[in-house]
C-alpha cells in the first residue's frame, strides 16, 4: 500500500459530507432566496412601513393611531363582531348538515354533498353580488316579489347591512366546515357507536356522548376557518358595508391606499389580521391533530345509518331550503340578471335581452384585456406553482436533503398571510426600485404564486405520502435506475395529484380578488377586479355575464379535477 | 345467563346469502366458537345476534323470546347484551375508567356502585393503575383487557367477541386466549366468539362451530371435530390432513385410486363419489414392506423437512397422488427413496358425498 491510496476515514467522511452539503446547500439556497422574494420581503416591509412615519423614523404612532382614531378603531371592532357571528353560525348550521349527510337516511345525501362542494367554489364576492341582485332594499328581486305580494312600501330584506354581511359571508364559509365536519364524522369507526349501541343507548344517547364529543374538534377547527375567513375577505365587505356606510378592516385598508395614501396606517392595520391568522392556524392544528384522537384500526364497516322515519322529507326539505340560500337563489339570480332588461324584471320574454352579452364580449374594452390577464396570469401560476410545490414535496417527503423540514415550514407559510395583507406587503415591497414591479403582470404572478403555493404543496405532499417509498425500491431492486423508477413508477402514481394541485391553483387564481384589488393598474386588470369595478358603477347586467362566465371556467376545471382524482376530495382553496 | 337460539337464521345482501339458513343452540353459560376463514359469514352471524344487522329469514331467540325475524329487531341497546370488537372500540375521548362506567351509568345505578364495581371490574382484568388513562396511552394488550372490562362489567345475558385477538402480536394472543377462558369460567356468560384460529377456539370454547360459505359445517366439541370431521373441509381446517378422493367399493371400502382403502365405520354407498382424511401425524411410514395389513400401499419420497420435533414429508402413491406424513424426527429417509406407509383403517375416517 503507498502513501498516496492511504485516505484516512475521516477525510473520506469529510469530503462526502463537504460532496453532500454542496448539492444540498445548493438547493436550500435557492429555495429560500425564493421565499424570501415570496414572504420574506413583502412582510418585512409590512412591519418597516407599520413602525416608522412619513420620514422613516422610527415610531409608535401608528398604531396608537390604530387604537385611538374611531375612524380606525370602528371597523376593526365591526370586524371582531362579523367575525364572531360568522364563527357562530357557519358551524351551527353546517355541523347538523354534515350530520344528516353522513349518519341518517337522507335521500339524495351524495347529491347534497356534490352541491355543498359548489358552494365552496363560488367566489364569494360573486355571491356577494347576486345577493345584492337578490336582496337590495328597492332593487332586490326579493324585495320587489315582498312588495309585489303584501302591498308594503317597506323591504323585507336589506342585504346593505352588518346581518347581510354576515349572513353572506357565512353561507360562503359554511361549506369549509362542513366539509371538516363530515370528513371528521366519515373518519370515526363505525365500532365505536355500535359499542355503546349493545351496553344500552339508544340512538341519540349514542349520538350525544359518543358522536359529537369525537367531531367537536373538527366543529371547532370549522369555526376557526369560519373567523378567519370573515376576518380576512375584501370583496364581500367591499360590496356590501361600503354602501352601508361602515367598514370592515381590510376595506378600510384599501381606503387608506386611495387617494391621499397612508401607507404606514395601512400596514399598522394589516398586521393584526397577520397576528391573529397565525395564532388561530397553530391553534387549529392543534384541535385536528390531537394525537389521543387515534383508533385502533380493524375491519369496520360503514356506521348504521339513523333512520328518520317521518323527518324524511321534511329533513330533505329543510336542507333544500338552506342549500337555496348560497345555491339555488343566487345562481338564479345571477342567470335571470344576465339575460334580463334589469335584475328585478318580470320573467316574460318582453323583458329578456342579449344586450349584457353583447356589452360584455363586444363592446367593452376591458373584458377581452381582464380574460386574456386572467388566463395568462391563472396559467403560468398553475404552471409554476405546481411545479414549485412538486419539487419541495419531492425533497421534503423522501428527505433528500438535510433543512427539508425548513422548507415545509416555508412552503407552507403563506397560508397565514392574508391576502390583503400580502397585496400591502408586496404593494410596498416592490413599487420601487430595485424591483419596480408594480404596474407589471409580474407582482400579480408573485402575489398569486405566494398564496397559492401552500394549496400545492399540501396536495403533492399528500400525494407523495401516498406512495410508499417501498413501491420505488421494489423499482430500484429489480434493475431500474433512480431516473427510470422516478419516470415509470413515481410519476405515475403522482399524476393524478399533481393534475389536481393544478387545477386547484388555477381556479384559485381566476377567483382571487383580496391581493388583486392592491396590485392592479389599468393595464393588469383581471376579471375579479372587473366584476368589482363594474359594481362600484351598478352594471349588475354586464356582472352577472361575468360572474356566470368565471363560474363556468371554475366548474369546467373543478369537473375535470374531480374526474382526475375520481372522487371530490380535499378541495382547498382561499376565498377571494 | 340466557339461553340462545338461532332458528333458520339467513342473511341475503343483493341475493347473495352470506348467511344461510344457519341452526345453533347455544345452551346458558356455554361459551361457543364460530370459526371459520374469513367471508364464511361468521362476523355476519354475530351483528345478527348483536341486532345490528336485520336477518332476512329465521330466528333468533333468547330464553324464549323472539329477538330478530325477518322485518324485525329488536335494537342492540335494548338486548341486554356486550360486544368485544376487533378494533376494541374503546372511546378515544374518555379515560378507561369512564368507558368501563358508561354501560353502568346507562343503567342509572347510583354513582357509589358505579365506582366501585368498576373498580373491581379493573382489578379483575388488571388494569386498576391505568383507570385514568385515555385509551391512546394504553398498549395493545391493555386496550383489549378494557375493552373485555367494559364489556364484563354490565353483566350481560349475552356477551359476544369478534375475533378480539387479532391485533394482538402471538405472544400476547396466547396469553389473552387463557385470559378470557378464566374470565368465562369466573363470570359464566354465555358467550359467542368468532374467530378464523383454530388453535384459539380450541382453547376457549365449549363448543366449536364451523363456517363456510355462511353455513355450519360442523358443530361439536374441540376433540369431537378434530377426531371425527364430518367433511373435507373440516377435516382440512383443523389441523392438517390428507383428503383422499375416490368411488366407494361397497360401505367400507373406497377405491381412490392407487390402491383400495379400508375404513373401520361403514359410511359409504356402494358406487358412488367419497373421500376419506387421515391427519399427517396419524399416518406411518416403514422403511421396508415387512409385517402390517389393512391398508398398506408403496410411496416414494418426494421431499423431507426436518422440523424440530418431526419431519414431514411428502409421499407420491402409485398413482401420483402426493400425501403428506408427519414422522418422528429420527426417521430420516432421503428423498426419492422408496417406503411403505400405512394408513390405519381406524384413522381413516369416511367423508360421504
Amino acid at each position: 500500500m503507498t502513501a498516496e491510496t492511504i485516505v484516512t476515514p475521516s477525510a473520506a467522511r469529510r469530503a462526502r459530507i463537504l460532496g453532500g452539503f454542496d448539492a444540498s446547500l445548493l438547493v436550500l439556497s435557492a429555495a429560500a432566496v425564493l421565499l424570501v422574494l415570496l414572504i420574506g420581503l413583502p412582510v418585512g416591509w409590512l412591519f418597516y412601513y407599520a413602525l416608522t412615519d412619513r420620514t422613516g423614523a422610527p415610531t409608535l404612532a401608528n398604531f396608537v393611531a390604530l387604537a385611538s382614531d374611531p375612524a380606525l378603531r370602528e371597523p376593526m371592532l365591526t370586524t371582531l363582531t362579523l367575525c364572531f357571528c360568522v364563527a357562530i353560525a357557519a358551524p351551527a348550521v353546517a355541523s347538523p348538515l354534515a350530520w344528516l349527510v353522513a349518519r341518517t337516511d337522507l335521500p339524495a345525501r351524495r347529491t347534497i354533498r356534490a352541491l355543498m362542494t359548489a358552494s365552496f367554489v363560488t367566489p364569494p364576492f360573486l355571491g356577494a353580488i347576486a345577493w345584492e341582485i337578490l336582496a337590495a332594499p328597492n332593487s332586490g328581486i326579493l324585495n320587489q316579489l315582498w312588495r309585489g305580494l303584501t302591498g308594503s312600501p317597506d323591504p323585507l330584506l336589506d342585504i346593505y347591512s352588518l346581518p347581510g354581511l354576515v349572513f353572506v359571508i357565512s353561507c360562503y364559509t359554511a361549506p369549509f366546515a362542513f366539509v371538516l365536519v363530515s370528513n371528521a364524522l366519515d373518519r370515526i369507526p363505525a365500532d365505536l357507536e355500535d359499542a355503546a349501541g349493545i351496553l344500552g343507548a339508544g340512538r341519540w344517547r349514542t349520538v350525544l356522548t359518543i358522536t359529537v364529543p369525537l367531531v367537536v374538534p373538527a366543529i371547532l377547527a370549522g369555526a376557526l376557518i369560519a373567523f378567519l375567513q370573515a376576518m380576512t375577505l375584501f370583496g364581500s365587505p367591499a360590496i356590501l358595508a361600503l354602501p352601508a356606510g361602515f367598514h370592515t378592516i381590510t376595506t378600510k385598508i384599501f381606503a387608506l391606499f386611495q387617494f391621499p395614501p397612508k401607507p404606514q396606517l395601512a400596514a399598522a392595520a394589516a398586521l393584526p389580521l397577520l397576528v391573529v391568522t397565525v395564532v388561530l392556524l397553530m391553534v387549529q392544528s392543534r384541535l385536528l391533530g390531537r394525537r389521543g384522537y387515534t383508533v385502533v384500526s380493524g375491519k369496520s364497516g360503514d356506521p348504521r345509518l339513523i333512520r328518520l322515519g317521518a323527518f324524511r322529507i321534511p329533513a330533505l326539505l329543510l336542507v333544500l331550503a338552506i342549500l337555496a340560500l348560497p345555491l339555488f337563489l343566487p345562481y338564479t339570480a345571477l342567470l335571470k340578471a344576465a339575460i334580463s332588461t334589469y335584475p328585478g324584471a318580470p320573467f316574460v320574454p318582453e323583458a329578456m335581452t342579449l344586450k349584457h352579452l353583447r356589452f360584455v364580449f363586444l363592446e367593452f374594452s376591458q373584458t377581452q384585456k381582464a380574460f386574456w390577464n386572467t388566463v395568462v396570469l391563472a396559467l403560468s401560476t398553475a404552471t409554476l406553482g405546481t411545479l414549485l410545490a412538486l419539487f419541495i414535496s419531492y425533497l421534503t417527503a423522501r428527505r433528500a436533503i438535510p433543512g427539508s423540514k425548513t422548507l415545509e415550514f416555508l412552503a407552507t407559510a403563506p397560508v397565514a398571510i392574508p391576502g390583503i395583507v400580502l397585496g400591502v406587503g408586496l404593494f410596498l415591497a416592490y413599487a420601487r426600485p430595485p424591483l419596480a414591479l408594480y404596474g407589471t403582470l409580474w407582482i400579480l404572478l408573485l402575489a398569486f404564486l405566494t398564496i397559492e403555493l401552500p394549496a400545492a404543496f399540501q396536495q403533492l405532499r399528500s400525494s407523495f405520502r401516498a406512495v410508499h417509498p417501498e413501491l420505488e425500491e421494489a423499482s430500484r431492486i429489480l434493475g431500474a435506475g433512480r431516473l427510470k423508477t422516478l419516470a415509470r413508477i413515481t410519476a405515475p402514481l403522482l399524476k393524478s395529484g399533481v393534475v389536481a394541485a393544478w387545477c386547484f391553483v388555477f381556479i384559485g387564481v381566476v377567483r382571487e380578488l383580496s391581493a388583486a384589488i392592491m396590485l392592479f393598474t389599468s393595464d393588469t386588470k383581471v376579471l375579479s377586479v372587473v366584476i368589482y369595478d363594474l359594481n362600484e358603477s351598478g352594471d349588475l347586467g354586464a356582472i352577472a355575464v361575468l360572474g356566470t362566465a368565471m363560474l363556468l371556467i371554475t366548474f369546467a376545471v373543478v369537473g375535470f379535477a374531480n374526474w382526475i382524482t375520481g372522487v371530490g376530495s380535499g378541495v382547498r382553496l382561499r376565498g377571494g | 345467563m340466557a339461553h340462545l337460539d338461532l332458528r333458520g337464521l339467513s342473511k341475503h345482501y343483493d341475493g347473495n346469502a352470506v348467511v344461510d339458513r344457519i341452526d345453533l343452540a347455544v345452551p346458558a353459560g356455554n361459551l361457543v366458537c364460530l370459526l371459520g376463514p374469513s367471508g364464511c359469514g361468521k362476523t355476519t352471524t354475530l351483528r345478527l345476534i348483536a341486532g345490528f344487522v336485520e336477518p332476512t329469514g329465521g330466528e333468533i331467540h333468547v330464553d324464549g323470546k323472539v329477538l330478530s325475524s325477518p322485518g324485525f329487531a329488536t335494537p342492540p341497546e335494548q338486548r341486554g347484551m356486550s360486544m368485544i370488537f376487533q378494533s376494541y372500540a374503546l372511546w378515544p375521548h374518555m379515560t378507561v375508567a369512564d368507558n368501563v362506567a358508561y354501560g353502568l351509568t346507562l343503567r342509572r345505578l347510583p354513582k357509589a356502585d358505579i365506582s366501585r364495581r368498576v373498580g373491581e371490574m379493573l382489578a379483575a382484568v388488571k388494569l386498576g393503575a391505568l383507570a385514568d388513562r385515555y385509551p391512546g396511552e394504553l398498549s395493545g394488550g391493555q386496550q383489549q383487557r378494557a375493552a373485555l372490562a367494559r364489556a364484563l362489567v354490565i353483566e350481560p345475558n349475552i356477551l359476544l367477541l369478534d375475533e378480539p385477538l387479532s391485533n394482538l402480536d402471538a405472544a400476547l394472543r396466547e396469553e389473552m386466549r387463557f385470559e378470557i377462558r378464566r374470565l368465562h369460567d369466573a363470570f359464566r356468560y354465555t358467550t359467542v366468539y368468532v374467530t378464523h384460529d383454530q388453535a384459539e377456539a380450541m382453547t376457549t370454547a365449549d363448543l366449536i362451530v364451523v363456517m363456510n360459505h355462511g353455513r355450519i359445517e360442523q358443530a361439536g366439541t374441540a376433540e369431537e371435530i378434530y377426531s371425527r370431521p364430518r367433511s373435507a373441509f373440516v377435516a382440512g381446517f383443523l389441523g392438517g390432513a390428507n383428503i383422499l378422493k375416490g368411488r366407494a367399493v361397497d360401505a367400507i371400502r373406497l377405491d381412490v385410486g392407487a390402491a383400495v382403502l379400508r375404513c373401520a365405520e361403514s359410511a359409504f354407498v356402494a358406487g358412488s363419489e367419497a373421500s376419506l382424511s387421515i391427519r399427517f401425524h396419524e399416518v406411518r411410514v416403514h422403511a421396508n414392506g415387512g409385517g402390517g395389513g389393512g391398508n398398506r400401499l408403496e410411496a416414494r419420497v418426494v421431499r423431507q423437512t426436518f422440523l424440530g420435533s418431526l419431519r414431514d414429508l411428502a409421499l407420491e402413491l402409485a398413482d401420483g397422488t402426493v400425501i403428506r406424513a408427519s414422522a418422528p424426527p429420527d426417521l430420516a429417509i432421503p428423498a426419492d427413496t422408496r417406503v411403505w406407509v400405512d394408513l390405519p383403517t381406524e384413522r381413516c375416517r369416511p367423508l360421504p358425498s
